[in-house]
């Protein structure tokens, strides 16, 4: 799994693991050259041998220098690689996920995947591989020093050595998770605050403020005594890591000192011992630590390839094909019924109607009746059953999505907006229309003035400090964006809810000549919106319950002459 | 809550270091002298111990392995390894002592803020976010302990090693040590302020280049189905590895300057080897200095190095606590008697006689919701107020418990102006129903009680059975100890209420103020609640915010409220004969209770 990861990395990673290879060996010289020097001192001292020794560290120096830049350069480069290469292909996939996929994972859970997770990987490759290979290269090589000046003393210095792999290893691993409750508990106390915060009203309302204080001090309790125990593991490991190396001290210093007494070692390999141990004590944590960066970075990389190995539910069939008319558009809907993947009803049951070229369908109906469901499933937002919607006398699942999408000018529920200026909004679908066209889409929308007193007019970015669009401004952004694209089916989705009713009906009017010839479903609670379509339809729990044009359905008494009393006793009071 | 990460705008403002603010964290710890005073001793001694291991050795190389001691030189050892176990010991008992002071300190600072803040009035939440006043009893309080903690402790500690360290070797031979101190520290310190000003700015660079990526990506994912119905793919893919790629450089960058500067500082500590083994070795030659001085010099040179990065530091630790001391000192720094809601004052038990005089309140400056309203409830009666949403309807409900302060005019409760009651003891007596029922994270049983250990179950299970909240709860599969998921969304609007009456009369309400749910009810609970609403009432003075046509049409007396004045009054009959603004409201309710509901 990892390994597919590095594969095509051997032009970064071979060069890193020769140059680590060579800083180890020229850190490993340092000793030695210490070692000759006192040796030398003790024997025959030569000044010019010292001040050759002592040009020779320096000259190792400088090459450590190099080397252990390079190494550095060359890995985390590679990692850097590997890492972006994954986010692309995180991005990239998500593009090609339907509403199934976002229906299901929450928002939360794929950035927590493509943040956290991805910070886990990195370090698995970055310095995951870096300690592993540093450890390993290091460790033998002292070892082999070592072994050469003295075999039994490298025993017995190295002896109490593997206890900590295994304490680094263990302790580390119990300090990530303690520090893992420890964040939990941190989210518990900051969702209590929230949640008192939040309902301060019915907090005080009943008078328990000082009860609330009580029950936070326990939260409070909780959080501190979690602290308290990472802070435990935390005091024993580094003062016991450095108990460990000073007990190979010990060792060394007296069996060494003994052997130094006979004769049987020199001084200045007593002296080198000392400088092994210490670089020995590194990797011995150090593959502890790994150990852990491996174990996590794995996780992670699996909850990441989670999305990226994921194939895609709603994609092209084989041999898709363009939509041959693209300047008319007719649909037709035949038993269409729906089903949400978690839902126990069918959000569609049995829709049957037929919307002609350049025919406009309004639909009406309460929340939760399924109209956007079946915008929805017109421009194939979801998978969708074979032969239930036609388009061109075509089912929509032969043609390509791209092809069928660009026969549709779609105004969202939800008016989003991206935050960039109002220009890129408004050019969504082509960020290289002309400014005056993204002018008179602007002007079709009733924005033109708005946008006219901005300071920075169509160059003004969302979102910034500052720049408040209201409900009724963003809407009528997104229908411009639609207006724009100029396809030949329109669907706007509930786009007139946050719109007063003196600019929807200008907004209406400006669009009769565009929408003259086009195809269009035009969603809506008010009566107002669809007065003047060509037909309407009333939806109820996934079924049409009405059907007709406005005079048939208020003659009919129905379920639309209600709404349409209630529109009106409403705007009388409102006037009251 | 899954939070999503923004771009948070930096905070890059320098600050000084404030002398109030150590005022400040030192009340916290002056009842701690004791424990402080440890922690100070052990701190001194974990760093004497770190110091004299290398000390050991250079006495073993001298007196006894030069001289062919065998017995000394297992004293010794024995010597070392004692040291170094009490080095074991004060290292985590210093550790551990700090970081218990700091929680300690910590858990009495978030105490005393979340204490301050929940005694704020009312408006005070309206007028700030809550998101950013739980920071204040959170994030910024970790800050702060990091100052503490890490920050203080750490300076302390490494100062001190650092000064050993130098002392140690000055008596050793004070010459090779300005010779060495003279060629590295210059390079050392010039290096150190280059690099912490370059990967300062780069790692600022790398953290905005996250967050855009970040909020790149979080954006994408809401607004998936525009990108694909607008076709935008190829264009957002390329803007996204165009983002990633500036990551890339910034981030090679960074690590440029980190691959320059780590290996700098080793090759530091590998030429004042280099150095020390032919200068020190030199004044071995002549005697100045034995093998086990260099020994030392060798040693003490690399634990050198080491804690001067520290140091370097704890600067951004600072910063932060800093800034944090500053956002918590405001919240807490408000005249108390301006926020707090006051105390003392009437205390007596409630009739429930209400009466509004010329009332004129505002949320706003200027921006009146009731204009001029007056109007008597007597002892015992059923008051319902209906009008259009917006008219200002609950803002009377909010009045009456005093969560807001009125502009002009005066409110009597019992004859008393509401100004003359202690508050706390008034809002006790009212029971007060809100349209949005909230919910606390905990049990069925917890949530009614509201944690007040005072209620046996049977009891709980009385008062449930007395406003039909029983009937639903029983169909739960852990009934009283089912847990509140989500603040209640799996609950239905009418259950919730339910719970809330039986919360509500589990304090006994002298009172009764309900704000009817405007939303779909199945005629089921509708049923319910219908019933339980007449129970409440029967026997108390209520003032019911009415939408269904039965509490309207039950009430002794109706007031009529839009755009914040009364503009009718009567019982149902008098104003049904009107044919007035009550005519229509009462219309559009009808048409609207016909409609099937769902």
């Amino acid at each position: 799994m990892i390994w597919d990861y590095l594969k095509d990395k051997k032009k970064y990673l071979f060069p890193a693991l020769i140059f680590l290879l060579l800083v180890d060996i020229a850190q490993l010289l340092v000793p030695l050259m210490t070692k000759k020097a006192i040796d030398g001192l003790r024997q025959s001292p030569n000044m010019n041998d010292l001040l050759v020794t002592g040009l020779i560290i320096f000259g190792l120096a400088v090459s450590v220098f190099i080397f252990r830049f390079s190494w550095r350069y060359f890995l985390l480069r590679m990692a850097f690689k590997i890492v972006v290469n994954l986010r692309n292909k995180i991005y990239y996939n998500l593009l090609k996920f339907s509403q199934h996929f976002f229906g299901k994972w929450e928002t939360g859970d794929i950035m927590a995947r493509a943040i956290n997770d991805m910070r886990a990987v990195q370090r698995m490759f970055s310095f995951g591989i870096v300690t592993i290979v540093d450890a390993i290269v290091l460790g033998i090589a002292s070892l082999i020093f070592m072994f050469s000046f003295h075999v039994k003393l490298t025993l017995i210095a190295l002896a109490p050595m593997p206890i900590l792999i295994f304490a680094v290893w263990f302790f580390e691993d119990k300090i990530h998770r303690t520090f893992r409750e420890v964040q939990e508990k941190f989210s518990g106390l900051q969702n209590f605050v929230q949640e008192d915060f939040s309902g301060i009203f019915v907090i005080k309302a009943f008078n328990r403020e000082l009860n609330e204080k009580n029950r936070f001090a326990k939260e409070n309790q909780e959080y501190v005594d979690k602290n308290l125990k990472v802070a435990r593991l935390f005091a024993t490991l580094r003062p016991f890591i450095m108990f460990i190396v000073g007990l190979s001290n010990l060792l060394v210093l007296y069996f060494g000192g003994k052997l130094v007494i006979s004769g049987e070692l020199q001084l200045g390999s007593f002296f080198a011992f000392f400088q092994y141990l210490q670089y020995m004590s590194w990797p011995m944590m150090a593959l502890g630590f790994a150990i852990n960066l491996y174990q996590r970075g794995k996780a992670s990389l699996s909850r990441v390839e989670d999305i990226t190995e994921r194939e895609p539910i709603v994609y092209d069939r084989e041999n898709a094909l363009d939509v041959d008319d693209i300047d008319s558009v007719s649909l037709k809907v035949k038993d269409l019924s729906f089903k949400y993947d978690n839902a126990n009803e069918s959000a569609l049951k049995n829709i049957n109607f037929e919307v002609k070229k350049g025919e406009s369908v309004g639909i009406i109906g309460r929340i939760g009746s399924g109209k956007t469901t079946l915008v929805k499933n017109i421009s194939r937002l979801v998978k969708i059953p074979e032969d239930t919607i036609i388009v061109n006398n075509r089912d929509i699942n032969d043609y390509k999505l791209s092809s069928l999408r660009n026969m549709i000018s779609y105004v969202p529920q939800d008016s989003f907006l991206f935050s960039t200026t109002i220009r890129e909004n408004i050019a969504y679908f082509n960020p290289d229309m002309s400014i005056e066209k993204i002018k008179k889409a602007a002007e079709i929308a009733d924005l033109k003035d708005a946008i006219d007193d901005l300071p920075k007019k169509y160059d003004t970015k969302l979102g910034e400090r500052g720049v408040n669009l209201s409900g009724g401004q963003k809407q009528r952004m997104t229908i411009a964006r639609a207006i724009l694209k100029d396809a030949p089916f329109f669907i706007f989705d509930d786009s007139f809810s946050s719109i007063d009713t003196n600019t929807e009906e200008k907004i209406l009017n400006n669009l009769k000549d565009i929408l003259k010839n086009k195809t269009t479903i035009i969603i809506a609670h008010r009566i107002s919106t669809i007065k003047y379509v060509d037909k309407i339809m009333v939806l109820d729990e996934g079924k049409i319950v009405e059907k007709g044009t406005h005079e048939e359905l208020i003659k009919k008494q129905g379920e639309y002459y209600n709404i349409y009393k209630i529109q009106e006793l409403k705007e009388k009071i409102a006037k009251e | 809550m899954p939070r999503h990460p923004r771009v948070v705008p930096e905070d890059n403002k320098k600050r000084k270091f404030d002398i109030d603010l150590l005022f400040w964290l030192l009340s916290y710890i002056k009842d701690k002298k004791f424990l402080v005073g440890v922690s100070v001793l052990l701190i001194l001694l974990s760093a004497g111990l770190g110091l004299a291991s290398p000390h050991i050795v250079r006495v073993g190389i001298d007196d006894y392995i030069g001289k062919g001691d065998y017995n000394g030189l297992l004293t010794l050892a024995v010597i070392y390894f004692f040291i170094r176990v009490f080095y074991f010991a004060s290292q985590f008992g210093q550790m551990y002592l700090t970081a218990y002071l700091g929680q300690k300190i910590m858990y009495r600072m978030r105490l005393d803020i979340f204490e301050h803040v929940i005694k704020l009035k009312k408006s005070y939440f309206d007028k700030n976010p809550i998101g950013k006043i739980m920071t204040r009893v959170t994030t910024d309080v970790k800050a702060l302990n990091e100052l503490l903690t890490s920050g203080f402790v750490n300076f302390f500690s490494q100062s001190l090693m650092l000064m050993g360290i130098l002392v140690f070797l000055f008596l050793e031979a004070w010459k090779l040590t300005l010779i060495l101190l003279v060629i590295t520290m210059p390079l050392l310190i010039i290096g150190t302020i280059l690099f912490r000003k370059k990967i300062t700015v780069l790692y600022r660079k790398i953290r905005t280049q996250i967050a855009k990526i970040n909020s790149f990506l979080q954006e994408s994912i809401s607004g998936m189905s525009i990108i694909q119905l607008f076709n935008r793919q190829e264009y957002n893919s390329n803007k996204f590895m165009k983002l990633n790629n500036e990551w890339y450089n910034y981030s090679v960058d960074s690590m440029i300057t980190r691959a320059t500067f780590f290996p700098f500082i080793s090759f530091l500590s590998m030429f004042a080897q280099a150095i020390i083994v032919y200068l020190g070795g030199r004044l071995v030659f002549e005697n100045f200095i034995t093998f086990g001085s260099l020994f030392l010099f060798l040693r003490y040179m690399r634990m050198f190095f080491r804690p001067l990065r520290q140091i370097s530091q704890q600067y951004n630790i600072l910063q932060r606590a800093m800034a944090a001391s500053e956002k918590i000192n405001n919240i807490l720094d408000r005249k108390k008697s301006e926020v707090y809601t006051k105390e003392g004052g009437y205390k007596g038990e409630l009739k429930g006689e209400i009466e509004f005089k010329n009332v004129w309140f505002a949320y706003e400056e200027d921006e009146y919701v009731l204009k001029d309203v007056s109007f008597k409830i007597n002892v015992g009666e059923t008051i319902a107020i209906v009008g259009p949403t917006g008219s200002g309807k609950t803002t009377i409900i909010n009045l009456i418990g005093k969560f807001y302060d009125i502009q002009r005019g005066e409110i009597f409760v019992d004859g008393i102006n509401i100004e003359d009651w202690d508050i706390q003891y008034l809002r006790k007596q009212l029971g007060i129903v809100l349209q949005d029922v909230f919910l606390f994270s905990g049990n069925i049983f917890e949530n009614i009680t509201f944690y007040n250990p005072d209620f046996d179950e049977k009891e709980v299970e009385e008062l449930a059975e007395y406003v039909n909240a029983d009937k639903f709860i029983n169909k739960l599969t852990n009934r009283y100890e089912t847990k509140i998921l989500e603040r209640g969304k799996t609950l239905s609007f009418g259950q919730r209420q339910l719970l809330s009456f039986t919360r509500t009369l589990s304090y006994e309400p002298k009172m009764f103020i309900l704000d009817e749910a405007t939303s779909n009810i199945d005629s089921e609970t509708e049923k319910y609640i219908q019933d339980a609403t007449e129970k409440l009432t029967s026997d108390r003075t209520s003032i019911i915010i009415a939408h269904r046509l039965s509490t309207i049409e039950n009430a002794d007396r109706i007031l009529v409220v839009h755009k914040g004045e009364i503009r009718e009054r009567g019982t149902h009959k008098e104003l049904i004969q009107k044919e007035g603004l009550y005519y229509d409201l009462y219309q559009l309710q009808s048409i609207e209770e016909n409609q099937p509901a769902k």
